[in-house]
């Protein structure tokens, strides 16, 4: 990596300003093509059949009505795929085992959720593939479920997998069991800390299920030819993660399958998976025709990844004068019907914003018969912080010290020592703190009914594998090839800093995302990386230009490559030669046929360095003292973004993190019956808030570059998701003198506690 | 996506050409105006007409006529987008145009008709689900099943009433138009409707709801509150409508309707009873709402649990006397 070193004091030309984003016109006029867009000659409709039951063994499947049916093409189960043995992914979000991922895809043996997969049709149309679903015999042996974290650890729990054996603990376990692994992490002696402490809190706490709820569902059309080679077109985070799942779960290589990113309408980590793709890809592959399917609002709630629902018993001292002594995690997180929930990420996270000498944090990822969780945002981070952040407040409460200034006295630092292991580099975290506590709004007056909450969030954020190409037209403009399908505006950011590093318009750079056979292998767009990791790589892939079009210069003006220097969007001789006038990009390129041909750079690499994020949001709420309704009535962020590139984008991912966790807060679960089946799987009655729910959010970018990127970024789409529900529950306190410990804070549930008190 | 089934589309523009269409299908046809109840409905084949008539190339039912004084006339079709940025039936007659301002969203608002909404049908969480979820418990009485999910021993349907508009102007005393091939009738809309989640209405097959009828505006004051979780979007889960003419400092009359907790929008009486004749006050007014607690018959099967709204019943009943009263003043 050919990063430089940042130099803070230079002026900018474009980073930091807010140009027109390339995608924006396409989107607000329609024009986009987002992954139900794409249609083929000849194409036909792919539908899936899912499981009736929680739990059930699949004793038979008889397709053959469905497939003497007009007009259907083919009808596909498990025996279509091949078996896939028990293998960890090293690709993709979160640990996913390549078995499971196969078995999440389409049940094989057994059907472990509502809504699981269990037959695949594809028709002429979608109303053919509907009856021909209905037409599909398939006999149950309905099994006992079990739908919840608590009762899945019962001695006498329906058990899901019978091959499954907890993991991390000792001696290893001789039955099979639903919690799939222990992980713990920590630093120093938790249980002394605490016993130093003078005040200890220990509370307990709940969150539910709730979805990602990108506006855009699960899309694809595939086809597969004779010649045994697929193309996908498919919304999703990641292409590479789509080539390298699909190739691995169909027993195909990856040379034999090209996937084109589509727009995508949103996926906060819901779409770093897959569960369409393989299936399109096998139905055209009988069918020999092209197969487009797409999911109702229904299939993506009840089928997909939402996040974790949580259980959480923490214990946490400090001193009378505010030191927080020690901390104790037990924390459960329900992975739904395969191992996988984000717990390992909470376990590192929550103590991350204090330097603790004694904490230690225990994580249990438990199977349940719901659908298998995705990533969300920070994935796992919220209901942990959600523990640590209101716990935290009530300790400071318990000191009669400011919560902001509680936390201040014990924030990590450059150097600390996280409970993760690392020793933190340069971080924003006492700054964030800072800002916070010097906003306006964290001393504006409160009327009735009204209180304030305060919380830290951090995110560590990914670096990981990106390419770039970076190519020369001969008019002089550029266009930059990544491989990260753009979820938040990178496009934009990725333009500005190869702007930047020519020093010319940013108008003349486009920004384009390529397939799986164009660009080199891009990890996915997650961890908040690629402005940080893909950014890098266009970098490196500028100056590969920058250094050619150097050498150019130079043989033109016959003079040594070491007397060029690149400023300014043109080549200058440094050494005075007089009449050499500077020769523009456009010039260079004018005359590239003659000087050695086009001209482009690229750069692959692993990006290192990453910048660790932290955010602090501020919460003032008004409490319905009848009704126990809780409105948020101002909200203001606060987060240290490194640079924001593009501060709209920016403040659109604060905004965007403080909407959804507000409504995880106040809103948002997933609701089931006893039969295991969802209730509310749409968005009526799912309830994410909308304009009207939330007030104007403010925001406060922090600059505390990171070192080791060229422009200072460290990620900033996933931290803040972190602080808002501590931040909502701490307010909701300060406001009616309630903690409540489970989520999500609906008015009936508020006005319990608030009746409670009151009596 | 959920798709459409098919189905004829019939575009009259006369009101008798839109009358044969249907009396000559029978049920198999229904009227569609905005659509954005029955086409959401169809789409989960809750309701499935092969034919289907629209409303929207019949000039006669659209407008507003008539003023305050002497009492509106409000076509059918009218949108709920044009009633509610009517500044004249907003400023005489506050609580219909706070109603109709919180149906749905503004998107709706504008292809959603008024007639639609005195005719929405009823709600309910084991009903509004796609086919294919229905068909997973094996459907429900009011639509191709035999048990109402929410009170399994019960004969009936408890389908909730969940049209903003109904509660304010039953309270209000409006009429509506009806008109079938045999003529026209007019009547309150306290006679239209029944508490019955399925038969909620006492409009014939193949009657059109010609026009809304607002009474004539002569002292009267009113309000309408709305519970739902969020601001916008959600129907009612509780949905108060208050009517009422003041003598002097005393209440006059006083009519309250609660919809949006049962298949009809009761009537509160004797929340309105204890209050008639007295001079209100805060205590008054709460002591009053409490009778609310009684013709309010909620079901599990909404969103919120049925014990939460039906104690909220009587504190929106006294915000909204409250908010009428403060406009009287
Ligand atoms: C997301 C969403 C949220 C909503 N929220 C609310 C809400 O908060 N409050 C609320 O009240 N409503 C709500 N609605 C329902 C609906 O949008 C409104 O009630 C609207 O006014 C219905 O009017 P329409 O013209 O679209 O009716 P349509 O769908 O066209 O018709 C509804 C019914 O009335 C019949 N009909 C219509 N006009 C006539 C007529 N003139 N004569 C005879 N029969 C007729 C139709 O056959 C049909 O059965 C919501 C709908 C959606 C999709």
């Amino acid at each position: 990596m050919a990063t430089a070193e940042v130099d803070q004091q230079k002026k900018f030309k474009w980073i930091g300003t807010r140009p027109v984003r390339p995608d924006g016109l396409d989107k607000v006029r329609g024009r986009a093509n987002y992954g139900a867009d794409h249609a083929l000659p000849g194409m036909i409709w792919g539908k899936v059949l899912r499981s009736p039951h929680a739990h059930a063994r699949i004793v038979s499947i008889d397709t053959s009505k469905a497939e003497a049916m007009e007009g259907v093409h083919a009808v596909i189960t498990a025996a279509d795929l091949p078996e896939i043995l028990s293998e960890e992914s090293k690709i993709g979000e979160g640990p996913t085992n390549f078995r499971d991922l196969s078995h999440n895809v389409i049940a094989r043996e057994k059907a472990l959720y509502h809504g699981h997969a269990v037959a695949a049709v594809a028709a002429t149309t979608s109303a053919i593939a509907q009856q021909a679903l209905e037409a599909i015999q398939v006999e149950y042996e309905v099994l006992p479920h079990v739908l919840e974290g608590d009762d899945a650890q019962a001695p006498d729990a329906p058990i899901l997998h019978d091959d499954l054996f907890t993991k991390g603990v000792e001696p290893r376990p001789t039955r099979p069991s639903n919690v799939a692994s222990r992980t713990e992490m920590g630093r120093g002696d938790a249980e002394a800390g605490l016993a130093k402490a003078d005040h200890v809190i220990t509370r307990s706490f709940r969150t539910k299920a709730v979805h990602q709820g990108y506006i855009e569902p699960h899309a694809v059309v595939a086809t597969l030819g004779e010649d045994g080679r697929a193309t996908v077109w498919a919304s999703s985070q990641g292409h590479f993660m789509i080539r390298a799942y699909c190739a691995k779960l169909l027993g195909m290589d990856q040379s034999q399958i090209k996937v084109i990113p589509a727009e995508i309408g949103g996926g906060f980590g819901g779409k770093t998976t897959v569960y369409l793709e393989p299936l399109a890809i096998a139905l055209s592959g009988k069918a020999g025709r092209p197969v487009k399917m797409v999911m109702s609002r229904e299939e993506v709630f009840r089928a997909t990844g939402p996040a974790s629902a949580t259980r959480i018993e923490l214990r946490m001292g400090c001193t009378k004068d505010g030191k927080l002594t020690g901390a104790h995690a037990r924390l459960e997180y329900e992975a739904g019907a395969f191992p996988g929930s984000p717990v390992g990420a909470a376990v590192m996270t929550l103590f991350a914003p204090y330097d603790i000498d004694g904490c230690l944090a225990e994580g249990y990822d438990i199977v349940v018969n719901k659908c298998k969780v995705a990533a969300y945002r920070a994935p796992g981070a919220p209901m942990a912080a959600y523990a640590v952040e209101t716990v935290v407040d009530e300790l400071a409460e318990k000191c009669g010290i400011d919560p902001i200034e509680f936390r201040l006295q014990n924030a990590s630092r450059e150097g600390t020592q996280s409970a993760f292991g690392p020793k933190f580099k340069r971080i924003g975290n006492i700054e964030t703190l800072e800002a916070a506590k010097a906003h306006p709004h964290y001393s504006a007056p409160l009327g009735p009914n009204q209180g304030r909450g305060v919380a830290s969030g951090f995110w560590f954020n990914g670096g990981m594998q990106s390419s770039a190409t970076v190519q020369v037209a001969d008019d002089g403009t550029i266009c930059v090839v990544s491989g990260n399908p753009d979820i938040g505006g990178s496009r934009a950011s990725l333009a500005m800093m190869a702007a930047e590093e020519f020093g010319i318009d940013v108008k003349l750079v486009d920004p384009q995302i390529a397939d799986t056979s164009v660009v080199g292998f891009s990890d996915l767009t997650g961890g908040s990386r690629v402005t940080f990791a893909t950014g890098m790589a266009v970098v490196d892939a500028c100056r590969d230009v920058i250094r050619q079009l150097r050498e150019r210069a130079a043989s033109i003006w016959g003079i040594e490559v070491d007397a060029v220097k690149w400023s300014d969007g043109a080549a200058r001789a440094t050494n005075g030669d007089a009449g050499l006038e500077p020769l523009s990009l456009r010039d260079i390129a004018l005359k590239a046929a003659r000087t050695g041909g086009p001209i482009s750079g690229r750069a692959s690499l692993t990006a290192r360095g990453v910048g660790m994020a932290f955010a602090v949001h501020i919460c003032d709420v008004e409490v319905d003292p009848e009704t126990g309704k809780v409105d948020v009535v101002r909200y203001t962020t606060v987060q240290d973004a490194g640079r924001a590139i593009h501060p709209s984008y920016v403040e659109g991912q604060m905004q965007g993190g403080a909407a959804q966790g507000i409504g995880w807060a106040l809103n948002e679960e997933y609701i089931y019956d006893a039969d295991g089946k969802m209730e509310n799987p749409g968005f009526l009655d799912y309830r994410m808030p909308v304009a009207s729910d939330l007030p104007m959010i403010d925001t406060v970018i922090v600059e505390v570059p990171n070192p080791t990127h060229p422009y200072g970024v460290r990620g900033v789409g996933e931290v803040p998701i972190v602080p808002p529900i501590p931040a909502v529950v701490n307010a909701v306190h300060a406001a009616t003198g309630v903690r409540i410990t489970e989520l999500p804070l609906s008015p009936p549930r508020v006005l319990a506690a608030m009746d409670a008190r009151r009596n | 996506m959920l798709r459409l089934p098919p189905f004829t589309y019939h575009q009259p523009r006369e009101i008798d050409a839109a009358l044969r269409i249907v009396a000559d299908h029978g049920p198999e046809a229904m009227f569609v105006a905005g659509g954005t109840d029955l086409y959401p409905n169809m789409k989960r084949r809750q309701q499935v007409p092969s034919q289907v008539v629209s409303l929207g190339g019949i000039t006669e039912l659209h407008g507003i006529s008539g003023d305050p004084a002497s009492g509106l006339r409000i076509g059918a079709m009218t949108s709920l987008t044009e009633l509610e940025e009517n500044a004249a039936l907003a400023a005489a007659y506050p609580g219909f145009a706070e109603a109709v301002a919180s149906i749905s969203t503004p998107l709706l608002r504008n292809m959603g008709s008024i007639g639609g909404n005195l005719l929405l049908d009823t709600r309910c969480n084991y009903y509004d689900q796609t086919e294919e979820w229905r068909e997973g418990i094996n459907y429900c009485m009011k639509c191709e099943g035999e048990i109402c999910w929410v009170a399994p021993s019960s004969p009936r349907c408890w389908a909730v009433q969940s049209s903003d508009s109904v509660p304010i102007l039953m309270a209000m005393g409006a009429e509506v138009i009806l008109r079938s091939p045999d003529g026209e009738r007019r009547i309150p809309l306290l006679d239209l409707y029944q508490d019955d989640g399925i038969q909620f209405t006492t409009k014939k097959p193949g009657e059109l709801l010609t026009a809304l009828l607002l009474p004539a505006q002569d002292g009267w004051q009113s309000s309408y509150l709305k519970l739902r979780r969020r601001g916008s979007f959600d129907f009612p889960v509780l949905g108060v409508g208050v009517y009422l003419r003041m003598d002097g400092a005393k209440i006059a009359e006083l009519r309250i309707h609660i919809g949006g907790i049962g298949s009809i929008a009761h009537a509160a009486s004797d929340s309105a009873a204890a209050l008639i004749g007295t001079v209100p006050d805060r205590e008054s007014i709460r002591a009053a709402a409490k009778a609310a607690f009684k013709p309010t018959r909620a079901m599990d099967n909404t969103d919120h649990g049925a014990a939460w709204r039906k104690k909220m019943a009587p504190i929106f009943v006294s915000r909204a006397i409250e908010a009428a009263l403060a406009r009287n003043s």
